[in-house]
C-alpha cells in the first residue's frame, strides 16, 4: 500500500521539476536573444534565409558582404525558417513578405529596405494612351480613399487578405487584356475559389472600368509576361512588376503604384506588455486610465483629450476600424453615439455598453461659411418639417424603430446639384449602405432638403476627417454626417440649427464591464425595463405591456410556478392580488411587497351572453346578501382576516333541482382554494350560497384560468368565478354580474431586491436542515387538509383514462388497420387519411378541439372526452403497428391456412393474429405507457388528474419541488406496472414458454 | 376427379398458363415436370384456388370451382397441399399443427385428434417431435410434419408443389418416401418436382410443362426414354448449351475460348476435356473458309455426360473434314482423333458440322 502511494507523488515531483527546467531554460533563451529591430544589427555573420533563384542573395551580400545564405524553396519556407530559428533573416519581395507576416505570429518586418524597387502596370511603348488611362486611375484612386481601401483589404496587419470585391464591368466597349503572373499573393494570385484575385487584379479592373471595357484576365508564367505584351497578345501587364531601365527599353510603364522592395523579416521581440491590467470598469471615470478610441478629428476625440489627460486617446479614421480594434482588444473603450449603440450591440454579441448619456451634444448641418443663404433655406426646411410632422416621422423610423428603408425623395424639375457630404460608415441609424443603397436619417435629412431646394441630391461619402476642409474648399455645399456642433468647428464652418440632440454612450467589451448589481427596487416605477411574471390571460398581462413597456413579461399558469421563479431569480417581479401576496409573504420569508396597490380592479362573476336570466338572478341575489350582512361576514371571514384559518359554513346539497355548473381554476385564497377535500373560500361560498337560496343542483368543474372564458363561450358550464376581474376586453366576450369585490394587485418580489430590506438579516433566507425539510414538505404537501385524498382520486383518474383510453383505441385501431389493409380503394384511403391527421395533430390540440368544438352542445364528462380524444390518437398509432406486425408474418403462413381450408377470417384469428402479437407487443407496450404520460394534459379540459392534483396542491404550499417529484414518482410507478403486466401477456403469447409450462406436466 | 378446361392465366402482360386442360382420375398420380418458370406451380396453385385464374374452368370431385355461391374453403378442405417451403404454422408444435384444421375445421374433438395426429407422426416417423416448433426441426422433418399435417384432414387429393427443393440433399430421400408410401394407399396426387428418377418411378402420368401448355404428356416411359420433342428431349436429357457466333474474319478467338472454358467450369468437366474442347474448336475454326457467319455450338447433356461441338457456316458446299487442304491435313486428323462421330449435312444454304466428341 505504502508504495503505491510513494510512486505518483515522486511522478509529480518530476513533472515539476521537468517544468521548472523548461521555464528556466526558456527565460535563459528569450535573454540570450535580443530582439533585433534595425538592419545594422543584421551585420557581423548573421544568417539569411532566400529562396532559391532569385537575385536576392546578391543584393544581400552587397550589403552585408560576411552574412551566410541558407536557401529554401519559397518565400515563406525562409519565413517559417526565421520564425523556427534555423536564420536570423529572411530576405524577399516587400509585398510578398508583408502578407506571410500577418498570416504568421512572431514574425515582424524591419522598417528599412535593403533595396528600394517599384512596381508599376506596363503597356506595349506606342499605347500612352492606356498608359495615360491608368495614370489617372492611380489618381483617381488615391484622391478618393479606394487606394487606402485596397490596401487595407491586400496587406491586412494580422490574417488573409480579405476577399476581392466585386467590381461589375458593363463592358460595352470592347475587352482589356490582361496579363498576370498569378503566382505572388498578395499582388496577384489565384483564391480558394481558383479565381485569380489581388492587388494587381483589384486595379487592372478599375481601368478596365474607367474604359468601359471588360477584363479578360491571362495567367501566364512570369517570363512570359513581358514578350506576350510585346507580341500585343496582351493590351497591359502587371504582377508585382518592378520598373526597370532595361525593361523600360521595350515597354510602357505606368506611375508606380507601390512603393515596394526587398525587405527583411525578423523574429518579432517579445510582445510589449499589455498597457494597463484587466481593471474591470464599472463607471464612467474608470475609463480614465484606459485606452480610448476616437474618431479622428471628432467631438470625441477633443472631449476625451480633456477630460482625460491619462488616458491614451487612440484615433482611428472609421466607426469599422474602431469597432474591430475595440473588438481585437486593441482599444479598452470608445465613445459611440447613443443612438446607434442598440444597432452596434445587436452585431457584436461581445460589446457592451458601459455608460450611457456620458454627454450629449446637438447635431447640425454644415454649411460653408460664405454660404449664408443656403444654411438659411435649410434653417427654414427644418422648421417647416419640424412643423408638419415628418420630422417626428423620421426620428420615429430611423432612431426609435430602426427601420431600415429610405423613402422615396426626389424634385419634380431639378435645377442645380445640392452636394451633401456623408459618411457612409457612420451606421445606423445616421448613414450606412444597406443593401447597395446609401441609407440613414442624415440622408434623408439632406435628401430631403434638397428636394426643398428644388436641387438634384448628390451624396458625396467623405471620410469623417476631410468633410470640413471639403466644405471649405466648396466641393460640398452641405455636411450632413451627424456631425456635432462645437466651438472649434464653428470658426471654421457655418452650422445651421441642430437637427438632432444625440447623447453619448461609451462601448466595452463585455469582459471588460463590471457587473453593476441588480439595482434593488424601491417603488411601482422600477418595474420599468424589469422581468415581470404575471397570470396567463389575466388583465394584469394587459396591465403590464401598456404600463411598462419596456418590461419583459414572462406568464404562467399557476402561483407556484411564478413564486419559484421569483425566488430562483427568472423573473424579477410577480403580479399577484394583494390578498393573495399576503398570504404568500406568511409563507414565504424570503418574499417582500413591492406595492401593495398598482392596479385596482372590481371583481364580478361571469356568465354567458345567452344567459342574462341567470346573471339577473345572481344580481339580485348578491344585493340580498349584501342587505342582509351575509356579504359582510364573507368579507371579514376570507379577506378580512387570515383566509388559511377560515372555515366554510356547511351548505347542504340539493340532488334535485336545476343543474348549476359553475367553472373555476383553483388559483388560491382567498376565491378558490382547495382545503380538506373540498372547495373552499369567498367565491365558492358565493356560489354555493347562491346555489342554495335559487334551489339549484350545483356542480363544480375545474380548469385553467385561460380555459375558463372560452368554456363558458362554449356552454361547459353556466358561470366562472375565480376573482376575475371585470374588463373592457372579457366584457366583449361574457357578460359579468355587479362587482362582488374589489381586485387589488400588489407586486411581490424578492426582499434582497427590495430597497427597503437592503442589507437587512431576513433578505437571506435561512435554510433548514435536510430532513427537516422534506419531513416539512412531506406534512404540508400530503397530510395537512388531507391532501393525499386529492392525489388518490388524480392517480384513479389518471389510471382510468389511461385503461379505457388504450381499450377503445386498441379496438378502434384494430378497425383503423382493418381499413387500411384492405382492397377496397375508399377504406384504405379513408384509413390512410385518418392515421396522417391524428398522427399530425398534436393530442392537447386533438383534446381542446373534441372538448370545445366537437362536444360543446353536447353535456358530457370530460373524463369520457378525454378517453374519447386520448383513444382517438392511440388508435392513430396502434394501427400502424397492427398493420406492420401482421406484415411481418410470413406469406407462406397465411397461404398454408388457406390451402388448408381456413377461411380468410379463420386464417387471420388462429394463425396469423398469434404470430402478429408476438411483434406487435414490445412497441405496444412503449405506445401504451407514452399514453399514460400524454393523459398529463387532461387539466386542460377540467379533469383534475394526478398532474393537476399536484398542481392543485402546489398553489396551496407554493412548494414546487415535492408535489413535482411526488407526481414524477406516481407516474413512474404507474408506467412500470403496465409495464410489467404487458410483459407478463407477452410472456404467456411466446409459444417457448408455454412449451416449459407444459414440460413438467410431460414429465410426470 | 379433376376437369381443367382452357385454364390461363396472366400477370399483367406476362402470360404464364394459356387453355391449359387436363383430366386427372381418382388414384392417379401426376408428376409435372419441366425447365423452371414455365408455370408448374401457377398451374398446381390455380387448382386450388391459391391463384385465381384469369380464364377457364376447374372441376373438382363435380364441383365447379370457379362457379360463383361455390365453398371454396370447403373444397381446399379435401385437397392437402405440401409447400416448398413447408409453412407450418411457427407459433404451434408438430402436433398442435396437425391437429387445428380437424378441431377448427372438421369440428373433432381435442382427445380424438390428438390420437390421429399421433398416429400420422408416427406414420411419418417423427412419433417423437410431437412436442417440437417447427424452428427446432430440420427441413426434412418439417416437410414430413407438412404432408402429416395434410393427411390429417382426410384428403382426397394431395398437391405437392416442389416439396424437396428446398431441402438439403441428405433429407430428400426422407421426404420422398414418406411420399412413395401415400402412393401406395392410392391418394390421388399431382406432384410439381425435379427429383426425375422418383418422378419416373411413382407416376402414372408426366407432364411436361413448357410456353404455358402441357407441352408433351404421356406414361414415365414413354416421356422419359422416347421424348417425341425437341425440348422435351434436352430437357429430359439434361442438355445444356453455349452458343457462339462469329461474323468476320477479325474475331476474337481468346474470348471465344475463355467462354467455351467458363462453360466448361460450370458444368465441372475434366480439366483435360476442356483442354481437348478449346483445342478443338481452335481447328475447326482452322478449317473454316468462309467467316461471314459462323455459329459455333457447344453442348452438353448432364444426364449421359456426351460433349458435342456444333458449326453452321455460310457458303458453298464444302466439308472442311473431306474436303481441306494439305496444311488442314494435321487439323483434320487432331479432329477425328477426338471425335467419336462426325456428321456433315448442307442445310438451307449452311454447312453444318456436327462433332460427337469420345467419353473418357
Amino acid at each position: 500500500m505504502a508504495m503505491n502511494a510513494i510512486i505518483p507523488i515522486r511522478m509529480k515531483f518530476s513533472r515539476v521539476f521537468l517544468l521548472l527546467f523548461a521555464l528556466l531554460s526558456l527565460i535563459g533563451c528569450s535573454k540570450k536573444e535580443a530582439a533585433i529591430t534595425d538592419l545594422n544589427a543584421l551585420s557581423g555573420g548573421k544568417t539569411f534565409a532566400a529562396p532559391t533563384g532569385t537575385v536576392i542573395d546578391q543584393f544581400v551580400l552587397k550589403r552585408f558582404p560576411d552574412a551566410k545564405i541558407e536557401y529554401f524553396n519559397s518565400a515563406l519556407d525562409c519565413a517559417l525558417a526565421v520564425k523556427g530559428g534555423k536564420a536570423d533573416a529572411c530576405v524577399y519581395d516587400l509585398p510578398v513578405l508583408k502578407n506571410i507576416v500577418a498570416q504568421h505570429e512572431g514574425l515582424t518586418i524591419l522598417p528599412e529596405l535593403i533595396v528600394g524597387d517599384r512596381y508599376g502596370f506596363a503597356v506595349q511603348l506606342s499605347d500612352t494612351a492606356l498608359k495615360r488611362t491608368i495614370d489617372g486611375v492611380l489618381a483617381e484612386l488615391k484622391a478618393d480613399g479606394t487606394y487606402d481601401d485596397m490596401m487595407k483589404r491586400w496587406f491586412p496587419d494580422r490574417g488573409k487578405p480579405a476577399p476581392m470585391p466585386d467590381i461589375p464591368l458593363t463592358g460595352s466597349n470592347g475587352v482589356l487584356r490582361f496579363g498576370t503572373a498569378a503566382v505572388t499573393e498578395p499582388m496577384a494570385f489565384v483564391d480558394a475559389n481558383r479565381k485569380v484575385v489581388g492587388f494587381d487584379i483589384e486595379f487592372a479592373t478599375y481601368v478596365a472600368r474607367k474604359l468601359d471595357k471588360k477584363l479578360d484576365v491571362t495567367d501566364m508564367e512570369f517570363g512570359a509576361m513581358l514578350p506576350a505584351l510585346i507580341a500585343g497578345k496582351v493590351d497591359m501587364i502587371g504582377a508585382g512588376l518592378s520598373i526597370t531601365e532595361e525593361r523600360a527599353k521595350r515597354i510602357l510603364y505606368s506611375e508606380s503604384y507601390y512603393p515596394s522592395g526587398i525587405a527583411v523579416v525578423v523574429k518579432a521581440g517579445a510582445s510589449p506588455a499589455p498597457v494597463k491590467g484587466p481593471a474591470k470598469m464599472r463607471v464612467v471615470d474608470d475609463i480614465s486610465d484606459k485606452r480610448i478610441g476616437v474618431l479622428v478629428g471628432s467631438v470625441y476625440d477633443t472631449y476625451a483629450t480633456r477630460k482625460y489627460p491619462n488616458a491614451q486617446i487612440l484615433q482611428y479614421a472609421n466607426v469599422s476600424d474602431l469597432l474591430i480594434a475595440l473588438n481585437m482588444d486593441k482599444i479598452d473603450v470608445l465613445y459611440y453615439d447613443q443612438a446607434s449603440v442598440p444597432d452596434v450591440l445587436k452585431t457584436n454579441p461581445g460589446i457592451g455598453q458601459l455608460a450611457k448619456d456620458v454627454f450629449s451634444i446637438p447635431i447640425g448641418a454644415g454649411f460653408n461659411s460664405d454660404n449664408d443663404a443656403l444654411r438659411e433655406q435649410f434653417n427654414a426646411f427644418l422648421k417647416e418639417i419640424r412643423a408638419n410632422g415628418v420630422y417626428d416621422d423620421m426620428v420615429s423610423r430611423w432612431m426609435k424603430k430602426g427601420i431600415m428603408e429610405m423613402p422615396d425623395i426626389g424634385a419634380a424639375n431639378p435645377k442645380g446639384v445640392l452636394r451633401a457630404g456623408v459618411v457612409n460608415d457612420m451606421g445606423m441609424p445616421f448613414g450606412l449602405i444597406h443593401d447597395g443603397k446609401l441609407i440613414g436619417f442624415d440622408i434623408e435629412l439632406s435628401s430631403r432638403f434638397a428636394a426643398y431646394a428644388g436641387r438634384a441630391y448628390e451624396p458625396v461619402p467623405l471620410q469623417f476627417g476631410s468633410l470640413i476642409a471639403s466644405i471649405s474648399t466648396n466641393k460640398i455645399d452641405i455636411i450632413t454626417a451627424s456631425m456635432f456642433i462645437t466651438e472649434e468647428r464653428e470658426k471654421m464652418i457655418d452650422f445651421g440649427d441642430p437637427y438632432y440632440e444625440s447623447g453619448v454612450s461609451l462601448i466595452a467589451r463585455k469582459d471588460h464591464i463590471e457587473k453593476a448589481p441588480a439595482t434593488l427596487m424601491a417603488t411601482a416605477d422600477d418595474l420599468a425595463g424589469k422581468k415581470i411574471g404575471v397570470f396567463t390571460g389575466t388583465v394584469h398581462d394587459a396591465f403590464v405591456q401598456k404600463k411598462y413597456p419596456t418590461a419583459e413579461i414572462y406568464r404562467y399558469e399557476s402561483s407556484a410556478d411564478m413564486i419559484l421563479s421569483v425566488e430562483t431569480g427568472k423573473i424579477d417581479a410577480a403580479l399577484f392580488d394583494s390578498i393573495t401576496a399576503k398570504l404568500l409573504m406568511k409563507r414565504n420569508s424570503g418574499m417582500g411587497l413591492l406595492s401593495e396597490n398598482i392596479l385596482n380592479m372590481p371583481l364580478g362573476v361571469g356568465f354567458s351572453k345567452s344567459n342574462p336570466g341567470l346573471r339577473n338572478e345572481f344580481n339580485d341575489f348578491l344585493r340580498e346578501i349584501r342587505a342582509d350582512g351575509t356579504c359582510a361576514a364573507m368579507t371579514a371571514r376570507w379577506f378580512t382576516s387570515d383566509a388559511e384559518e377560515a372555515v366554510m359554513p356547511k351548505f347542504p346539497t340539493f340532488s334535485a333541482g336545476r343543474r348549476l355548473v359553475a367553472g373555476v381554476s383553483i388559483d388560491d385564497l382567498p376565491y378558490v382554494a382547495y382545503m380538506d377535500d373540498d372547495y373552499a373560500g369567498f367565491d365558492i361560498e358565493m356560489i354555493r350560497s347562491f346555489a342554495q337560496h335559487k334551489g339549484f343542483k350545483l356542480e363544480f368543474v375545474t380548469m385553467e384560468f385561460p380555459a375558463l372564458i372560452s368554456a363558458l363561450a362554449a356552454g361547459k358550464v353556466d358561470l366562472i368565478t375565480d376573482g376575475i376581474a371585470i374588463s373592457e376586453e372579457r366584457k366583449k366576450q361574457i357578460d359579468f354580474s355587479d362587482s362582488y369585490a374589489d381586485f387589488r394587485t400588489a407586486v411581490v418580489v424578492a426582499k434582497k431586491n427590495l430597497a427597503q430590506f437592503a442589507g437587512s438579516e431576513a433578505a437571506r433566507q435561512a435554510r433548514k436542515p435536510f430532513f427537516k425539510w422534506v419531513a416539512d414538505s412531506f406534512y404540508s404537501n400530503i397530510i395537512l387538509e388531507n391532501r393525499y385524498r386529492l392525489i388518490i382520486d388524480g392517480l384513479k383518474l389518471t389510471l382510468l383514462i389511461s385503461i379505457f383510453a388504450a381499450l377503445l383505441g386498441t379496438i378502434l385501431g384494430g378497425l383503423i388497420c382493418y381499413m387500411r389493409m384492405s382492397r377496397n380503394r375508399i377504406l384504405s384511403g379513408f384509413a390512410a387519411a385518418y392515421i396522417s391527421l391524428l398522427r399530425g395533430t398534436p393530442v392537447l390540440v386533438l383534446l381542446m378541439i373534441i372538448y370545445y368544438i366537437v362536444f360543446a352542445s353536447v353535456n358530457i364528462s370530460p373524463s369520457i372526452v378525454a378517453v374519447f380524444a386520448f383513444g382517438l390518437n392511440f388508435a392513430a398509432y396502434v394501427s400502424e403497428m397492427f398493420r406492420t406486425s401482421i406484415q411481418s408474418v410470413d406469406k407462406g403462413q397465411k397461404e398454408a391456412g388457406i390451402a388448408g381450408g381456413f377461411t380468410m377470417l379463420k386464417t387471420f384469428v388462429y394463425i396469423i393474429s398469434p404470430q402478429a402479437l408476438r411483434h406487435l407487443l414490445p412497441v405496444y407496450k412503449g405506445e401504451f405507457i407514452s399514453l399514460v404520460k400524454m393523459t398529463s394534459i387532461v387539466g386542460y379540459i377540467a379533469v383534475q388528474d394526478l398532474t393537476k392534483a399536484s398542481d392543485i396542491i402546489r398553489s396551496r404550499t407554493f412548494d414546487a419541488f415535492f408535489p413535482l417529484i411526488m407526481a414524477a414518482v406516481l407516474y413512474l410507478l404507474i408506467a412500470w406496472l403496465l409495464t410489467w403486466a404487458l410483459s407478463t401477456i407477452e410472456i404467456t403469447v411466446d409459444p417457448k414458454h408455454r412449451k416449459i409450462k407444459r414440460l413438467p406436466e410431460a414429465n410426470r | 376427379m379433376i376437369h381443367v378446361r382452357n385454364l390461363s392465366k396472366h400477370f399483367g402482360d406476362l402470360v404464364v398458363l394459356k387453355d391449359v386442360s387436363v383430366d386427372i382420375s381418382k388414384g392417379e398420380v401426376i408428376s409435372v415436370i419441366g425447365p423452371s418458370g414455365t408455370g408448374k406451380s401457377t398451374f398446381l396453385r390455380c387448382l386450388n384456388l391459391l391463384e385465381t385464374p384469369t380464364g377457364g374452368s376447374i372441376e373438382i370431385d363435380g364441383i365447379p370451382l370457379l362457379a360463383k355461391g361455390t365453398h371454396v374453403p370447403k373444397v381446399r378442405q379435401k385437397m392437402g397441399m405440401v409447400f416448398q417451403s413447408f409453412n407450418l404454422y411457427h407459433h404451434l408444435t408438430a402436433i398442435e399443427n396437425l391437429t387445428i384444421g380437424p378441431i377448427r375445421l372438421l369440428g373433432r374433438n381435442k382427445a380424438d385428434a390428438q390420437k390421429k395426429g399421433m398416429e400420422l407422426l408416427k406414420l411419418v416417423g417423427l412419433g417423437k417431435k410431437a412436442d417440437s416448433f417447427p424452428d427446432e426441426l430440420s427441413g426434412g422433418q418439417q416437410q414430413r410434419v407438412a404432408i402429416a399435417r395434410c393427411m390429417a384432414m382426410d384428403p382426397e387429393i394431395l398437391l405437392f408443389d416442389e416439396p424437396t427443393s428446398a431441402l438439403d440433399p441428405t433429407m430428400v430421400s426422407e421426404v420422398l418416401a414418406v411420399i412413395r408410401r401415400l402412393v401406395r394407399e392410392g391418394m390421388t396426387m399431382v406432384i410439381v418436382t425435379h427429383e426425375m428418377e422418383f418422378a419416373r418411378n411413382i407416376s402414372r402420368r408426366v407432364f411436361y410443362m413448357d410456353e404455358g401448355i402441357i407441352y408433351e404428356e404421356g406414361t414415365p416411359v414413354q416421356v422419359f426414354d422416347n421424348p417425341q420433342k425437341e425440348k422435351t428431349r434436352a430437357f429430359i436429357h439434361r442438355i445444356r448449351s453455349l452458343e457462339q457466333r462469329i461474323t468476320g474474319t477479325d474475331y476474337d478467338l481468346y474470348a471465344l475460348q475463355a467462354e467455351m472454358e467458363a462453360f466448361c467450369d460450370k458444368h465441372m468437366l475434366p480439366k483435360k476435356v476442356t483442354g481437348h474442347v478449346v483445342h478443338m474448336a481452335e481447328e475447326l475454326l482452322l478449317l473454316q473458309r468462309d467467316f461471314t457467319n459462323i455459329r459455333l455450338s457447344l453442348s452438353y447433356s448432364e444426364k449421359d455426360g456426351s460433349l458435342a461441338i456444333g458449326c453452321e457456316s455460310a457458303g458453298a458446299p464444302r466439308n472442311p473434314l473431306e474436303e481441306g487442304s494439305e496444311e488442314d491435313e494435321i487439323a483434320i486428323r487432331l479432329i477425328k482423333a477426338r471425335c467419336s462421330a462426325t456428321e456433315y449435312r448442307y442445310e438451307d444454304g449452311k454447312n453444318v458440322l456436327m462433332l460427337r466428341m469420345k467419353g473418357e
